[in-house]
């Protein structure tokens, strides 16, 4: 259907509105992908300065901002992004991020034309891009998602003002309709979507995960997770207080009735991770090394052990028959050297992943590790105590780590009778000694998770003891751990978790990110290690999930999405249960090539790898366009080649085919380039009536509507035609 | 037997893809994507990755099949009197059966990248464009670009490009179509009152009985048979009657003033050619209009005595086509302003010759005269122009130290 594009439009129109809609949007989305990647404020202030800005210079009267001032506050972004860069000591995508978001903010503020849209969409694409590098939170992915149709929305219809701009520069304003039909863009948006995200699922699934990662360490561009739990203590530093209701971990204890016999008295379980024994007090450090020692390098004594599915391999020389089982079904995985929590010493582990898995028992505290990869569940039997000869650590002298932590000992133990000089102080008394130390911890200094950090030539358990009195479980630990020290009794900090959120039904606990705790362990006896936790008694009460409020159980609600979005997109690939198309024989032909380019990249070394690829690829894409010309000169020959045919059927078509053969017999054959009422035209005179009644009678059956055929009228002509002896003699052939 | 080729059926001459500073920007930051997908092992820059695949592959696909299946055609272009809007209508098809087209841009181009397919609209017409936002699979549409006429001759149009950046602007796309069109700018006509033509013409102000809603002017001469081509109203009926057969009244006739303008193009040493012969056009029309029987003699373009729209008509044509000597394409910036015409009268009565200066003198409003309009050279951002630009940038620089 022809119809004539004259619709009377209003000239001087600025963009359409579904490109504004869709520019605001995204502006808005990518501010709040910002605030979801740790904006905060910064964010809030964004989007209250660009919706100001685009209010201001949109609407019947729009405010046009000055050239200058948009330059002036370009300039004042870039100084203080460059500031900002300048000051880190470490590379970090924040700056980056606080930059590109500032700009987009200001940008808001120059809505002139086509460009400046075009640079906003292009910003905030590129604010989400940061946002996603900076948070995995389901948040940043929510918001990515939502904003990826209005840039796809935006984008499309930025190119029709494109085009209109372009014939509007050289004819000037238009006068005829410039917007495309209603619900068309959207339809094609629609369509583009489905298509697009299908796509990008099958890249999402086939690109081979940890692959490559090392070669481009080189780059420098490593990335750090951010967790809960952490196998290290490092006070006054922020970021480890995680508050995310995220399911890390469910733990299956076995079949009875109320509480498992592991757990403590108010049903609360301890899952240890990793034991600290080395402890810096001026930087309030604790590490994981073989020895507990104070300021003693760690050792490389790893011992690590390769173990198939199913066949349990035991970790100690007791008897299994000694412990519990447990079944941890670990949600997180992440990273190397992630521990195995049990409850105490692990006697046997055993898993059903499909690989053999390695573990590190090399460990202090009679703790392991999942050097590498981590299954997805696996089964510990743990003993039910802590006695253990392997674990006696001779009696060390007292630490003087400093006055504070002498003077709050002291203060303690004042009034107990109970010296805090090991040689005067009988082994029996220590087990009271700490649990003198733990409650005036508890009494005197209060939890927080908002603690700053404190001065630079002050110990950080110092300045919890003397000046803050309020801090984190691991100041608490680290406090208690460090007095028991001081007055000689052998203590160290162990980081793992501590939840009460049991099911009873299913015999499940349910452990959460929030639920990372550090508490110490003393050794009360030879060889008796025991479990103090110096952290207020209502802390732990939240610790371990013992509160029940609304909102909390809504946190859990929506925490349980987060979990899903964690195992389903930001863990895929990296967990050994989820065996994708990943693990298919092309992802694995394609790892075992990303592993020879790795080592081929580390042996020439990056800028030569670099020059190298640059080769091979423009030699590859000059062989592809060499390929495909080839390709397409042959499919051109052949195209020409080939006769032009009309497939028709029916009994017009036998008897133009019987024409066509009649003229060929006759001696004037119609080459197919030949038009019919031309090659009529070629006939000899007598012929053409005959010809010109076949023709158009079958023309009419082919082409018109009606499709009827004169069968007798054509049947006589044709006979006609084919009796008639005009015409060339026939040739001979050779 | 090669198929004939006729000029005037459109016919694709090029498809080019080019990869313009935003596609490219795109691909860079796909591919710093997968960079950091892999160094960092993120999950969701892995997914934002197939994403930006995706949009590759989507982009690659649609802007294809959007392009491959469009077939446009020029109609018939109208003359158009220079000064006034040119309106080509264009009639485009979207042959796939899918995909729609959309943010089309129609321009009309001069020549193809190797400088075949010539025309000549650009010395005579602004640009032409028109803007096509959505187009349906299957639909057929008809638009119209517009463009300034502003130089009087023949422009001859044969490429016209559909250009599109759809749908995310990756590639810019065009292709090339050639359909040879033409079209006769008429010279601007300057304005002339009557008191100027009867300064020029010795005080003749026109024939007022020229125009009458009677079928015969002038007064009765006599009675004669009818002849073939005789109008039935001049026919005699009282007189038919009495004579049986048909008569016709013969009037005399209105003796009409008789003027020839001679004019040589060569003559005009200096003279801005274009507006003297928007003068001449203006004065030729003032003449006709007033009932005088005009004629033009000219080098190449005579046109014999007649009166009336069509005499007017003619004339204009005629200057429209009357091509200029070498050296006065163009209007000199010497004050040098020689050249005349002769206004000579057919009648024997004498004759005025007019100078340049006269003759401008003889319009009262020479502000609507068209100028061509200086054609703003596109921004394209192509990696190719940039590269050319970059370079002849450099070579600039080189020339000038050297």
């Amino acid at each position: 259907m022809t119809t004539l594009a004259t619709t009377p439009f209003p000239a001087a129109r600025g963009l359409s509105q579904g490109v504004t809609r869709c520019a605001i949007t995204i502006v808005i989305l990518a501010l709040l992908a910002y605030a979801s990647a740790g904006g905060g404020s910064s964010a809030a202030l964004g989007l209250v300065v660009a919706s100001l800005g685009w209010w201001l210079t949109s609407g019947d009267r729009p405010i046009a901002v000055p050239k200058w001032v948009i330059a002036c506050a370009l300039i004042l972004v870039v100084t203080k992004g460059a500031w900002s860069l300048g000051n880190r000591p470490s590379a970090s995508i924040a700056p980056f991020l606080t930059f590109l978001a500032s700009i987009m903010v200001v940008k808001c503020w120059e809505r002139r034309g086509i460009r400046d849209m075009a640079q906003i969409f292009a910003i905030a694409t590129f604010v989400l891009i940061g946002a996603a590098l900076g948070s995995n939170a389901f948040a940043t992915g929510l918001l990515i998602a939502a904003a990826f149709p209005f840039l796809v929305h935006g984008s499309l219809l930025l190119q029709l003002e494109v085009a209109r701009a372009r014939v509007e520069q050289l004819t000037g304003p238009l006068t005829t309709a410039t917007a495309p039909p209603r619900g068309r863009p959207a339809r094609l948006t629609t369509i583009l979507i489905a298509i697009g995200v299908a796509l990008a699922t099958i890249v999402f699934v086939f690109v081979p995960r940890t692959q490559g990662s090392s070669g481009l360490s080189a780059l420098g561009m490593a990335g750090a997770r951010v967790s809960g739990f952490r196998d290290r203590v490092e006070l006054g530093r922020a970021g480890l207080i995680s508050q995310s209701q995220a399911i890390v971990m469910e733990v299956e204890v076995p079949k009875g009735e109320g509480l498992p016999s592991i757990a403590g008295p108010q049903g609360e379980l301890y899952l240890r991770g990793a034991v600290l024994t080395s402890y810096h007090h001026l930087d309030g450090d604790w590490k994981r090394v073989a020895a507990w020692e104070d300021d003693r390098e760690p050792q490389d004594r790893s011992s690590e052990a390769s173990f198939p599915p199913g066949k349990p391999i035991r970790l100690s020389s007791a008897s299994t028959r000694e412990g519990v089982e447990i079944v941890v079904r670990d949600k997180d995985r992440a990273g190397d050297h992630r521990p195995v929590f049990t409850v105490w010493r692990p006697l046997a582990i055993s898993h059903d992943s499909p690989d053999p898995i390695k573990i590190d028992t090399s460990l202090p505290g009679a703790t392991a590790t999942f050097p590498s990869r981590v299954p997805s569940e696996y089964r510990v039997t743990c003993a039910l105590e802590s006695a253990s000869t392997s674990e006696q650590e001779p009696r060390y002298p007292p630490i003087d780590y400093s006055a504070t932590v002498t003077r709050v000992v002291t203060d303690a133990l004042a009034g107990s009778a109970i010296s805090p000089d090991p040689s005067l102080r009988p082994a029996t008394e220590d087990f009271r000694a700490v649990r003198l130390l733990e409650q005036h911890l508890r009494q005197h200094c209060s939890y927080t998770r908002q603690l700053g950090a404190p001065p630079e030539d002050t110990p950080p358990v110092d300045w919890f003891l003397s000046t803050a009195r309020e801090g984190h479980c691991e100041y608490f630990a680290s406090a208690l751990a460090a007095m028991c020290r001081s007055i000689g009794i052998n203590a160290r900090v162990v980081t793992g978790y501590l939840t009460g959120e049991f099911d009873g039904q299913r015999r499940i606990y349910t452990v959460r990110q929030a639920s990372a705790h550090a508490w110490v362990e003393a050794e009360i006896a030879p060889g008796r290690w025991r479990t103090f936790d110096a952290t207020p008694s209502e802390e732990l009460s939240r610790l371990a999930g013992v509160d029940t409020t609304v909102m909390l159980q809504l946190e859990r609600w929506l925490a349980g999405i987060e979990t899903a979005w964690n195992s389903s997109v930001v863990n895929y690939g990296h967990a050994s249960g989820q065996r994708g198309a990943s693990d298919s024989a092309v992802a694995r032909a394609l790892a075992r090539w990303s592993h020879r380019i790795e080592s081929w990249i580390q042996e020439l070394g990056i800028v030569r790898a670099i020059t190298w690829i640059l080769i091979v690829v423009g030699a590859a894409s000059l062989a592809i366009a060499g390929v495909g010309f080839a390709i397409k000169g042959a499919l051109r020959t052949m195209r020409r080649s080939s006769p032009h045919r009309v497939i028709r059927t029916g009994q017009a078509a036998r008897l133009y085919e019987r024409y066509l053969r009649a003229c060929a017999r006759l001696g004037f054959p119609k080459p197919h380039w030949v038009g019919a009422q031309d090659h009529i035209g070629a006939l000899p005179e007598p012929l053409r009536p005959h010809a010109q009644t076949i023709v158009a009678a079958c023309y009419e059956s082919f082409f018109a509507a009606s499709g009827r055929f004169d069968h007798a009228s054509v049947l006589s002509a044709l006979t006609a035609l084919e009796r008639s002896t005009t015409g060339r003699p026939r040739r001979d052939p050779p | 037997m090669p198929a004939p080729t006729d000029p005037t059926l459109p016919r694709i001459i090029a498809r080019r893809y080019q990869l313009h500073l935003p596609g490219f920007v795109y691909v860079l930051l796909t591919a710093l994507l997968v960079l950091g997908a892999v160094n960092s092992q993120n999950n969701l820059l892995f997914a934002i990755f197939g994403l930006a695949v995706a949009g590759i592959i989507v982009s690659g696909v649609v802007s294809g099949a959007a392009i491959m299946g469009l077939r446009i055609e020029r109609e018939i272009i109208e003359d158009v009197e220079a000064g006034r809007d040119i309106r080509v209508r264009y009639r485009i098809r979207n042959n796939n059966w899918l995909i729609p087209s959309a943010g089309l841009a129609i321009e009309e181009v001069t020549t193809d990248r190797k400088g075949r397919h010539a025309s000549t609209w650009s010395r005579h017409v602004s640009p032409i464009a028109a803007f096509v936002p959505w187009l349906r699979a299957g639909e057929e549409l008809i638009v119209e670009g517009k463009g300034k006429a502003h130089t009087r001759g023949t422009a001859t149009l044969n490429l016209v490009r559909i250009t599109t950046t759809f749908p995310f602007g990756l590639t810019k796309k065009y292709v090339l179509f050639s359909q040879a069109s033409a079209a006769l700018i008429t010279p601007w006509t300057a304005p002339i009152d009557k008191s100027s033509v009867a300064r020029v013409t010795g005080g003749w102000e026109g024939e007022r009985a020229h125009r009458t809603t009677r079928a015969l002017e002038g007064e009765f001469f006599a009675m004669r048979d009818y002849a073939r081509g005789d109008s039935p109203r001049a026919v005699a009926w009282r007189a038919t009657a009495r004579r049986g057969h048909l008569v016709v009244r013969q009037n005399t006739e209105h003796q009409r003033r008789r003027l020839a303008l001679e004019i040589n193009p060569a003559t005009m040493r200096g003279a801005p050619l274009e507006i003297f012969i928007a003068a001449v056009a203006g004065l030729g029309n003032a003449l006709v209009s007033q009932g005088a029987e005009l004629e033009l003699r000219a080098d190449n373009a005579s046109i014999a005595a007649g009166s009336g729209p069509r005499q007017q008509s003619r004339i204009t044509r005629a200057l429209a086509q009357l091509p200029s000597p070498p050296g006065l394409t163009s209007p000199t910036k010497t004050n040098d302003r020689s050249g005349s015409i002769l206004l000579r009268s057919l009648d024997g009565d004498g004759s005025t010759s007019l100078s340049y200066e006269q003759l401008i003198a003889l319009c009262r409003d020479w502000s609507a005269f068209p100028t061509p309009i200086a054609h703003r050279p596109t921004t394209s951002t192509s990696l190719t122009m940039l590269a050319r630009r970059v370079f002849r940038r450099g070579s600039a620089s080189k020339g000038g130290q050297s």
